[in-house]
């Protein structure tokens, strides 16, 4: 009997903060699915406007700009701590993991409130017309991702407030920070569509 | 046993295809001839196929045939397979684009046009004019002229219907929100079966329609007979059905020309004898069956939308005999 | 052509030097006791058996829906079930085949068999693995409870607009179908993720992506399409539900909404659905030609990329479901196309398959009857398919008995065949003890004759223009005899399925125990015990070719992994070389009580919207609750 090949692991480290973990690939195929929920809705956006003999329709007329553009700027702004909560994830500081999760929290939070405006700028209900049913969906799918990607922020940071901070944790919060890089990323194309692209008439 | 049986079965599901009438194959239309052209011509291609590639496998597992073949004979034989079928399926891709445009083709200037709107469970059948008070309507029963192309406008009014006459054409959807257009040039006089493809809700069973193809003449009769307004009534009992008619809730969803009924909810009454069947193709128009309709006609079609009428039985004869004599 | 070679998986090894080890890992890796338990199961095997096992009831409920439709059928004018009933009832055969058997028992399969196959003790999110079947079963049991109160959905399993829409089907009945299409598509999504990370990231040491068994590849293909598919059904469904109960007009022509829009977001779904009922049962083809001839599959690379191409044209002919629908021409040829051309790489496998039989003198046990059934059954199905492509022949045979004959010939054919073969290959596997060989013959024998009596007359009824959906039809069509044909088939088929069902209990009473590796097959879930133990291997194997089982030097292993914490070995995705270790989450409840607070959500939110956001709301603590327990034993 010939022996048994071996191949001996017991140097390799526990646990990883970067690319190669499982609990990053997860998040890559949640952000996959994520972006494609997005790209049939922008498809049937633009289905839905091909139909249409005016977009938006005459009664209801073009989106206003300011609260959705000023939003926007938050939105690049707060791509600076989650960038920042990235790094330092990755190294492993404890304390500034705590100041950028909050600062991410924070910046967030206030992209919710103006989201308010945002719905409103819309100049219509959902019910109106299928414009209007169209323009509520993309804005509220992007609304549920903002606030599936608050809540997980708060549940980080109340966890690392309160308990001792592990190589989950650290992971954690980068990926919290990559979460927040697709939130920004799928708003750039969500913004034209809903705001720019009923401007063309 | 596994060697023969697909072979067999192949050649049982031919002879049976070929001994009944397909019916498709009774071609009534260019249009359904083309189609079934080609139906036949991809049957015998694919079914070559099949039976060769199951005698593939039978080759593969009998110990005579199946002499050992080194990696690089298989990977031939796999390509080689596999080109064929390319080379194959393009052949059916070509004859396949070929025959739709033939099929498609336009109607030409001098097309009878038709407007058919799905109802759950009829079709409204309207022959526009330029004056619209004269357009023609009936219900569930088409009729044209031999050898003119017929362009029916398709639409509906409630849930997705389709519309499938195979002796002329394949079917179209009935989409409500949208037109639809259907044309075939009929080329043999006759009367052909219709029916609703697409399922429309509890009576899809039971929604058909009658293609009547003319000689040119006996159509324009049809049609100018189809205009009239509806015949008066020429005895008592008849004007004594015809107060049941207009007294009951008939007039409310049924118009007939002629008189105040005006209903437009269902089928256009005016020239119901003229008819050949009532319900949608469901039974021949006759007097017990029209009169059994009219008493009780969730028992024929349940979930339809007329309520049953309870009348007294001198009323409903009386009105039975009115509706049979609207030629 | 590799040659079976006696193995010897170090598990097995004379002296038990590994006891301390087996002990170690058991106590590890063990399972919350007692019957709360049950509510704990985070084991990828656990929650894979339950798939199938829920799939299989699923299966035969819509089995006897089936048979009603048979027997109301089986004469004209018949009188057994009322055109309310007969709706209900075939809208929820087609749904409960599609949602809840065909994909999740395909899931479940994958679940079971995709961690021992590439050789890891279990799968990355083992917790959120566990919410997918609890999603699934409230979904079912969702279902089921609208069809008992008679209030069933009654559109038809494609629900087409505006017949599904608020003004033709009012009442809670659609309403529950959209919600039940939102469970099924969180668990599918759930599977999919955690099987796409399994494959890619946790293969054992030394199997490259070259190395990968064709049905982990299958999986790893199916699982993606699922990531591209769901979401449009997520779309479809979603609109659905708002212009049922917002308001909204997604579907409404009068305000700027389109009836074709629905059927465009839902075959985008269910066109490739069928891939992925689908694709599954040709890796198990493969796995079950693999072990009956004791060769490896002919042409491995042309397998993988065969699946790869099935998946990407699977995405390119949805509208072939809508030509009836009057699209533009040039439209029309493009599908037609796409839909002809995706026959190639299936034609491409059946060669692969034909040239590994060639010449070689399997063992004809009933998983290799079933692949035989495979062959003709399928076969027949994918070239009606090919007539169906073409538009011409489609507009007459769209909607008939044809593509009734022609989707079972595919799905009972193309899945169900190479299920039945996969349960027979595998159950000694999973259940430790073999099922009966005579009565195996038997089931597949009647399977196989029920099937052909019941489905091939349907393709001549629908020549003669029998549509499909009808409840019933008159006497003088000429189709009763066809009609009679078929539902005696259907008995036959049910007798079939019975007959497996007491091979199952025979088995698990007084079944011939299995060993290690009853078939002398080459994958690695054949290297552990039967069943395996909740940790699938003492050491994870180290593999050195395609047919790891079959190597004349025996299979590696990996020594250093400690044993005291639930820990996977994670590698390279490409070359599997080891990366690190991770460490995965034991046996909780919390996937059981979010699934329940967020499902019961989504349940209320048909009687009133609200109850989705305090659902959702409600989880929150729960989730919190999770994520603090993440590391506990």
């Amino acid at each position: 009997m010939s022996a048994v090949r071996e191949l001996d692991v017991s140097n390799l480290p526990d646990a990883v903060l970067d690319s190669r973990s499982l609990v990053w690939w997860g998040t890559i195929v949640m952000t996959v699915v994520e972006t494609m929920v997005f790209a049939i809705s922008v498809g049937g956006y633009f289905y839905l406007r091909n139909l249409a003999s005016a977009w938006p329709p005459p009664r209801i007329g073009p989106p206003a700009l300011t609260a959705a553009t000023v939003n926007l700027g938050i939105l690049l702004v707060s791509v600076i701590p989650a960038v920042l909560l990235d790094r330092a994830g990755k190294k492993r500081d404890a304390r500034k993991i705590k100041i950028y999760l909050a600062a991410n929290l924070v910046l967030g939070t206030a992209f919710l409130v103006l989201r308010y405006w945002e719905f409103k700028a819309l100049h219509c209900m959902w019910n109106q017309s299928a414009y209007a049913s169209i323009q509520w969906t993309i804005l509220g799918l992007h609304t549920t991702n903002l606030l599936t990607s608050l809540a997980e922020t708060a549940i980080v940071l109340i966890y690392v407030m309160t308990k001792p901070i592990e190589d989950h944790q650290f992971l954690d919060a980068r990926l919290d920070g990559v979460f927040w890089y697709f939130i920004v990323l799928t708003w750039l194309p969500l913004y034209v569509v809903v705001f720019l692209v009923p401007r063309l008439g | 046993m596994r060697r023969i049986a697909p072979p067999l079965a192949l050649a049982t599901y031919a002879a049976l295809s070929s001994a009944c009438s397909y019916v498709a194959l009774d071609n009534a239309s260019p249009e359904a001839a083309a189609i079934t052209k080609l139906h036949w011509w991809m049957f015998w291609v694919l079914g070559a196929v099949g039976f060769l590639v199951m005698a593939a496998v039978a080759a593969a597992l009998s110990r005579r045939f199946a002499r050992p073949a080194d990696d690089r004979q298989r990977m031939r034989a796999v390509a080689v397979a596999t080109g064929v079928s390319v080379l194959l399926l393009l052949v059916l891709l070509v004859a396949s684009v070929v025959t739709g445009r033939e099929v498609a083709t336009p109607a030409g200037p001098d097309a009878l046009d038709i407007e058919i709107t799905g109802h759950q469970w009829w079709w409204e059948i309207r022959y526009p004019t330029a004056v619209p008070r004269d357009a023609v309507v009936t219900a569930n029963e088409i009729h044209v002229p031999v050898g003119r192309a017929a362009r029916l406008r398709l639409g509906s009014n409630d849930v997705i219907h389709s519309l499938w006459i195979p002796n002329v054409d394949g079917k179209r959807d009935l989409i409500p929100g949208r037109t639809n257009w259907l044309t075939f040039r009929p080329r043999r006089i006759g009367t052909f079966a219709g029916r609703c493809a697409e399922f429309c809700g509890y009576q899809h069973a039971k929604m058909g329609l009658l293609l009547v193809v003319q000689t040119p003449a006996d159509f324009a009769l049809w049609l100018a007979q189809q205009r009239q307004p509806s015949a008066e009534p020429a005895e008592a009992s008849l004007e004594h059905g015809r107060d049941v008619f207009l007294a009951g809730p008939c007039s409310a969803c049924h118009t007939i020309r002629g008189t105040p009924a005006f209903g437009h909810k269902a089928p256009d009454l005016t020239h119901l004898a003229s008819r050949a069947t009532i319900a949608a193709a469901t039974l021949p128009n006759t007097t017990g069956h029209l009169a059994g309709w009219v008493v009780d006609p969730q028992r024929i079609k349940p979930g339809n939308r007329m309520p049953p009428n309870v009348l007294p039985s001198g009323d409903l004869l009386d009105l039975v005999a009115y509706l049979r004599s609207l030629r | 052509m590799s040659t079976p070679a006696k193995k010897t998986p170090p598990e097995t090894d004379p002296g038990e030097p590994l006891a301390g080890e087996r002990a170690e890992l058991a106590k590890t890796w063990r399972k919350r006791s007692g019957s709360l338990g049950l509510l704990f199961s985070v084991d990828h095997k656990t929650i894979g058996k339950r798939y199938i096992i829920t799939a299989f009831v699923f299966f035969l409920v819509a089995g006897v829906e089936a048979a009603a439709m048979r027997l109301q059928l089986a004469r004209p004018e018949g009188r057994f079930l009322n055109p309310d009933v007969y709706a209900q009832v075939f809208t929820m055969h087609g749904t409960t085949m599609m949602f809840f058997f065909a994909v999740p028992v395909m899931l479940g399969m994958g679940l079971y068999l995709v961690p021992l196959m590439v050789g890891t003790r279990n799968v990355p999110f083992p917790r959120l693995n566990a919410v997918g079947y609890w999603f699934y079963l409230m979904g079912g049991v969702l279902l089921y409870g609208t069809f008992v109160m008679n209030r069933g959905p009654d559109a038809g399993w494609f629900a087409y607009v505006p017949l599904s829409g608020n003004a033709y089907s009012a009442g809670h009945g659609m309403d529950a179908w959209v919600q039940i299409i939102n469970f099924t598509e969180v668990s599918a999504l759930i599977v999919a993720g955690s099987l796409i990370v399994t494959v890619f990231k946790q293969r054992a040491p030394g199997m490259s992506l070259n190395r990968i068994p064709l049905f982990a590849w299958a999986i790893l293909v199916t699982m993606i399409m699922i990531v591209f598919a769901m979401p449009a059904v997520i779309f479809a469904a979603g609109s659905l539900n708002s212009d049922r109960s917002l308001g909204t007009h997604f579907f409404n022509p009068a305000e700027g909404g389109d009836a074709l829009l629905w059927q465009h977001a839902f075959w985008f779904f269910g066109h490739p659905e069928v891939y992925i009922i689908f694709l599954p049962a040709l890796g198990m083809i493969s796995a079950i030609i693999s072990a009956s001839t004791r060769r490896q599959i002919f042409g491995y690379t042309a397998m993988v990329l065969a699946l790869v191409a099935t998946a990407f044209l699977g995405f390119g002919l949805w509208v072939h479901h809508m030509f009836a629908t009057g699209l533009p021409q040039m439209g029309e040829a493009f599908f037609t196309a796409a839909s002809m051309m995706i026959a190639i790489p299936t034609g491409v496998q059946i060669f692969c398959w034909i040239a590994t039989l060639w010449g070689s003198r399997p063992r004809w046990d009933p998983p290799f009857l079933f692949v035989l059934g495979f062959f003709f059954t399928f076969l027949i199905g994918g070239l009606t398919g090919v007539m169906l492509a073409s538009v011409p022949v489609d507009l007459q045979l769209h909607d008939t008995f044809f593509v009734v004959a022609h989707f079972h010939y595919v799905l009972i054919g193309g899945a169900v065949f190479p299920l039945f073969g996969g349960i027979y290959h595998w159950f000694p596997k999973i259940m430790g003890r073999m099922l009966g060989r005579t009565l195996g013959i038997w089931n597949f024998a009647l399977l196989f004759v029920g099937f052909n009596l019941t489905f091939f007359p349907m393709h001549e009824l629908g020549f003669h223009g029998m549509p499909r959906r009808v409840y019933t039809y008159s006497p003088d069509r000429g189709w009763n005899g066809l009609n009679l044909a078929a539902s005696i088939g259907a008995a036959v088929m049910a007798v079939a399925v019975a007959l497996f069902l007491i091979n199952v209990v025979q088995s698990l009473r007084r079944g011939r125990r299995a060993g290690d590796n009853p078939w002398d097959a080459e994958s690695l879930e054949w290297a552990t015990s039967s069943p395996p133990p909740v940790y699938n291997f003492v050491r994870i194997p180290v593999v050195s070719s395609r047919s790891p089982l079959w190597e004349p030097g025996g299979l590696g292993a990996v020594t250093g992994m400690p044993t005291d914490k639930r820990l996977l070995l994670v590698t390279h995705p490409l070359d599997a070389e080891p990366s690190h270790r991770e460490e995965v989450p034991g046996p909780s409840v919390n996937p059981f009580l979010i699934s329940l607070t967020m499902g019961l959500g989504l349940i209320g939110s048909i009687f009133w919207l609200w109850w989705a956001v305090i659902g959702a709301v409600a989880s929150i603590p729960l989730a919190y609750l999770w994520y603090v327990t993440e590391e506990d034993p």
